[in-house]
């Protein structure tokens, strides 16, 4: 029984020693002193051998308590002790971490990718589909199957790029498309309904001033289905100014005109600044009108377009919307750029701004 | 198109019901857009009606006045310039704390007490352009505004009172295919619709009869569908009435005399362009017809132009008078002079005036309302208000009338179900409410149920189109805001994913996160970009009507478009890196142009030793990494590109299809865009690149048995092309399964024209591990064959 009152005794001794040991080193050599090979629980155990069979367990379980004991306590001491080591690390590896990062070479994507990145994002999260349609087209597509008959002012030359080729018989000129609309009766001409597309692309207007510019950026989202109605167009358009401007965004539709649809909406947004208010601190707020900013135009699309791509208007419904990217991404970040130009101008001291 | 609107003059035909801000905010909801809403005269404070006692001469100026004039409570001593003043003149005075426009000029300075020239003056005797109302009172120079013509009117009263100023203005946006809407009765129908206002009762004048015809001649009727004329006689040309001043002044417009006013009312009230000839000048009878090519014309406003055979002209028996809903001319304008005048309202076709004022460069409101399309009917009301006003205000007698039509008018009627728009606009909208709209903008409803025939009025017979514009209509006066909203359901459509569009995201993320700025170049080039960049014209879509010279061509590759960007940029950053993902295009015979999305990509820096190149090379290697596309640039250049340099390309080349091509621009070509670095330039093609990685990448399970690894290092002759010799490692043995190089050295120590390649070399077996001895023989045997096949000399 003695040798039961050993293992205990050795639990003990551990304990004490561990009380002055001061540093990892030491730790060290009081594990290999109690629990290496030829430790002193090992020499202990050496005793086991004169032990009766009958009192064998009961020894082992006092030798494995203590040896469990005392492994607790190194343990315990250790993780004491290299808290304590890194107690000092703030001034033995202090560095500054004030001074600049390194930098790996920085690029950018354009303002006009990244928002045409973020719009097409949201959009795709309700089920569109982002698709591409030709940017050079006949006249027919840009114009006359969106109801848009010869004499319509958009199709006088002051306000179109004309190619210079032969026209087509059927297909009329071939233009630079002044918006993505074209892109509504290529898709309609190709897929049947359920249709839910957002066409982004390049567009070309016969302008240039400080806030126009001859190529711009147009997004065209088109849904076609049964029972589409002027709520689901609502409803979409409100989702786009929610993810797109803020939760707190709202949009107001006010009758409009546009030969494609029936009826034809403009839409505005409630002014951030002001909190769609009007006004702000002294006056008028100084970006809006009376709330609202004027975003861009959507529509029913009007049944002669429906005939122009061969869909029944009376078995289905749908709704347009579009507008520039240019200007969506002006509305939000608030950038106000004194010259629109200034966009394709492509100076690195503007474009590593973004 | 914005109509200034006086609510005074809408209140002739309504009662307004609700207050002005809720009424401009119904009006805004539902169709004509309320952008400002402002007072006639929002700064005359201190400006009262004053009558001359006195007029002295100045004692220190020939050219002043010193006068005493009656304001009311006092007499107040005012010195003055105008050449107009006379004892018992009632005159406008801003008395101190006015404010007024010093000759009309817009900033407003503030009146006092002063001095002038030695003798104290208390205010100031106005001219009408110094207080805002030169448009009402056209007056000319040192001619002050004489209001002599107020009765009963006290010195001393506010001139707001005085001279009825204190109408309100709603500035009214309309769409353009509503010019109803820029007329007074045409917001009034909105008000009423829109539940702001009721309709008054009036009395509407009829087009008086006479039993002399006035010989008139319609030569081309379908730009001329409706003509009418009516001469009177006896007639006395002057100013207007005041309440006819003040009503266009409100509208902007300039009163002339009251003729040409009363023509420009009836514009404003019914929204229908009228015209008033001298009769006098009119040769025999009115002929409306083409001009001749050559034809020559004096418009009102001086300006002299050469008419075409497209353009529509009212002539007598001789010459143009008019250009037809553009301008009248000056020689038969009406003057003080005019006793006979005829006056015209027609109907125009809009396309024909849209075309003949933009080829002469000459607008007018009148253009402006014909060219969005009116109504054949609109002159008859016109005419008879516009007769109406003259005989009262100008007198005289009608002496003939001619109405010519190009065919009877037949009103515009369209079946229509009600029970279509529920489900169009997604709300329930009473059958009552929606017979209510439709009739309170004039549609007359026929039948009974939701199945009816709706006739269209005139003032809508050219906007109205279909069915679908009735819904318009009622959805619109509902208030699109009354309406639901909420995501379309249903089936969502599944459409593959455009892979070019996947790529082209990835290609603009990988350049912008390595460094390189993405640009956005104009897809035009001009004829100077070709020329230097050595594209060929023929080979490019030209534009018909380009803005300017310097934009032409659609361009048809990238290049010239970055070289722009480099060359602007160069004197701020002398070395940068930039890219662009746009679209090319190409002309195609008979059919619309070709359309192939491009991927340019620049390193720029002034040396000269192809460091761009191989940065740039990197970078192409990253995204074939990434794509796993192996080996993609061909060893041999099979044809050279001129537009690179010809010692620095290579050719981006799989599987047959030529991708494009990395390499440092031609030296002279940098030169003519006037860059004086070196430019390293990817040219490529999207969608070739993109069908490359349908192979996707392969998995090789990784080595189980030990790899041996041996370097070697070796000088070899400069034109011994890396290429060929790692060609060699990769068909030496099956046991060296990778190589990697780690360094390329040149310099004196090994000798000129030569480099030193050190590479590490790995050898294994995929089924047992390597004796030592082998690795050893393989790799003796390998630069034994470097020394034989490419004359190296290894190096320790």
């Amino acid at each position: 029984m003695d040798l039961i009152q050993n293992f205990a005794a050795l639990a003990e001794q551990a304990a004490q020693i561990l009380t002055t040991v001061r540093d990892l080193p030491d730790l060290e050599e009081v594990q290999i002193d109690f629990l290496g090979r030829k430790g002193r629980l090992a020499a202990a155990m050496a005793g086991m051998k004169v032990v009766s069979a009958e009192d064998r367990p009961r020894v082992g379980v006092a030798a494995n308590e203590a040896k469990q004991k005392i492994q607790n306590l190194i343990d315990e001491a250790h993780a004491r002790l290299e808290k304590a080591a890194f107690a000092t690390l703030a001034e033995t590896e202090w560095i500054d971490v004030t001074e600049p990062g390194k930098n790996t070479a920085r690029g950018s994507l354009h303002i006009t990718t990244q928002t045409i990145n973020e719009i097409t994002s949201l959009f795709e999260r309700v089920g569109f589909t982002r698709v591409r349609h030709p940017e050079i087209d006949w006249d027919w597509f840009a114009f006359e199957a969106l109801n848009m008959p010869p004499t319509h002012p958009a199709r006088d030359e002051w306000e179109t790029f004309f190619v210079d080729t032969p026209h087509d018989e059927k297909k009329g000129k071939l233009v630079l498309t002044p918006h993505t609309s074209n892109g509504q009766i290529h898709e309609m001409q190709k897929h049947r309904p359920p249709i839910r597309m957002i066409n982004i692309g390049k567009c070309y207007r016969r302008q240039s001033d400080i806030t126009h510019v001859p190529m711009f950026h147009q997004f065209e989202g088109l849904v076609v289905d049964r029972g589409i109605s002027v709520a689901n167009l609502k409803g979409t358009l409100e989702y786009f100014a929610r993810e797109f401007f803020g939760h707190d965004r709202k949009i107001r539709l006010r009758p409009y005109h546009f030969r494609f649809t029936e009826p034809s909406f403009e839409i505005d947004v409630s002014c951030g600044l002001c909190h769609g208010t009007g006004s702000s601190g002294d006056g008028k707020c100084r970006v809006c009108k009376q709330g609202w900013l004027e975003l861009g135009g959507a529509g029913m699309v009007h049944p002669h377009v429906f005939k122009a791509c061969g869909i029944d208007a009376d078995e289905y419904t749908g709704f347009a919307f579009g507008w520039g990217v240019e200007r969506s991404f002006m509305m939000k970040s608030g950038v106000n750029l004194p010259d629109l130009r200034e966009l394709y101008k492509n100076d690195l001291r503007f474009l590593k701004q973004f | 198109m914005n109509n200034l609107l006086s609510l005074e003059w809408l209140g002739e035909f309504v009662n307004v019901s609700v207050s002005k801000e809720d009424l401009a905010q119904r009006l805004s909801l539902t169709g004509a857009g309320v952008e400002h809403i402002y007072l006639q005269s929002e700064w005359l404070e201190h400006v009262v009606v004053g009558k001359i006692i006195s007029v002295e001469p100045h004692p220190n100026a020939d050219s002043l006045h010193v006068c005493r004039v009656d304001v009311g409570k006092h007499t107040a001593q005012i010195v003055c310039g105008g050449v107009n003043l006379f004892v018992g003149e009632l005159v406008i005075v801003a008395l101190p704390g006015a404010q007024v426009q010093w000759h009309g000029e817009s900033e407003r300075i503030l009146i006092g007490n002063t001095t002038l020239r030695g003798v104290e003056s208390a205010g100031m005797i106005c001219a009408s352009n110094e207080i805002g109302l030169g448009d009402i009172m056209p007056a000319a120079d040192r001619f002050i505004a004489d209001v002599s013509f107020l009765k009963n009117v006290k010195t001393g009263t506010p001139i707001i009172t005085a001279l009825g100023l204190g109408d309100t203005i709603f500035d009214i946006e309309a769409t353009t295919n509503r010019p109803d809407l820029m007329s007074v009765v045409g917001i009034a129908r909105e008000a009423v619709a829109a539940r702001g206002a009721e309709f008054k009762k009036r009395a509407e004048p009829r087009l008086p009869k006479s039993s002399r015809a006035l010989p008139a001649l319609v030569l081309d009727k379908k730009l001329c569908p409706r003509y009418i004329a009516v001469k009177i006689e006896g007639i006395r040309v002057g100013e207007s009435p005041w309440w006819i001043r003040r009503r266009l002044g409100a509208a902007g417009i300039r009163s002339i005399n009251n003729i040409v006013d009363i023509t420009n009312y009836v514009r404003l009230e019914l929204g229908q362009p009228m015209h008033a000839f001298d009769a006098t000048k009119i040769n025999k009878k009115i002929v409306v017809r083409r001009a001749s090519d050559g034809e020559t014309f004096v418009a009102l406003d001086d300006t002299k132009h050469v008419l075409t055979k497209e353009m529509l002209v009212i002539a007598d028996d001789e010459n143009a008078l008019a250009v037809a809903g553009v301008m009248g001319g000056k020689e038969s304008a009406v003057s003080e002079e005019t006793t006979s005048i005829i006056f015209e309202a027609a109907a125009f076709d809009g396309v024909s005036v849209r075309r003949t004022a933009r080829t002469l460069g000459l607008y007018s409101d009148s253009q402006l309302l014909f060219e969005k399309g009116l109504s054949t009917e609109a002159p008859v009301a016109a005419m008879a208000r516009v007769v109406e006003l003259a005989l009262e205000i100008a007198g005289g007698a009608v002496v003939g009338v001619a109405d010519i039509s190009a065919s009877a008018y037949k009103h515009l009627v369209f079946p229509f179900d009600f029970a279509r728009v529920e489900s169009f606009v997604g709300e329930k909208i009473s059958l009552v409410e929606m017979k209510r709209i439709l009739a309170s903008l004039g549609f007359t409803i026929k039948g009974a149920g939701t199945k009816v025939k709706i006739h269209v009025p005139t003032w809508r017979d050219h906007d109205i189109e279909s069915p679908v514009d009735f819904i318009e209509e009622i959805a619109r006066v509902y208030g699109y805001h009354n309406l639901p909203s909420s995501l379309p359901v249903g089936r969502i459509p599944e459409r593959h994913a455009d892979v070019e569009l996947v790529s082209e995201k990835e290609l603009r993320e990988f350049f912008a996160t390595r460094g390189f700025h993405e640009t956005y170049t104009y897809s035009f080039l001009s004829e100077e970009d070709l020329r230097r960049s050595e594209l060929e014209r023929a080979l490019t879509v030209a534009i018909q009507n380009p803005l300017s010279s310097e934009y032409t061509h659609m361009r048809p590759s990238l290049i010239p478009s970055l070289l722009r960007v480099i060359a602007e940029n160069e004197p701020n950053f002398p070395a940068e890196n930039i890219f662009e993902v746009s679209n090319v295009y190409h002309p195609v015979k008979n059919e619309s142009a070709h359309e192939e999305l491009r991927l340019a990509a620049a390193v720029w820096s002034p040396e000269k030793n192809g460091v761009q190149f191989f940065a740039l090379k990197g970078a192409v290697q990253h995204v074939c990494d990434e794509w796993g596309i192996e080996n993609i640039f061909a060893n041999k250049i099979s044809k050279i590109n001129p537009l690179f340099h010809p010692g620095r390309q290579i050719t981006l080349e799989k599987n047959g299809s030529i991708i494009g091509t990395l390499g440092e621009i031609h030296p002279l070509i940098l030169k003519q865009f006037g860059i004086s670095g070196r430019v390293a330039m990817l040219d490529a093609s999207v969608g070739l690149f993109t069908q490359q990685r349908a192979h996707g990448k392969k998995f090789k399970a990784p080595a189980i048995f030990p790899i041996a690894k041996r370097d070697v290092a070796f000088v070899v002759d400069e034109r011994i092309t890396y290429a060929a010799i790692t060609q060699m490692f990769e068909s030496f043995d099956l046991k060296l399964t990778s190589f990697e190089l780690f360094d390329i050295f040149r310099g004196t120590s090994i000798g000129v024209g030569k480099k030193s390649f050190a590479f590490h070399i790995s050898y294994s077996l995929p089924d047992r591990t390597l004796a030592a001895e082998e690795v050893e023989i393989a790799h003796s045997n390998l630069v034994a064959m470097l020394v034989r096949n490419f004359g190296a000399v290894p190096r320790e």
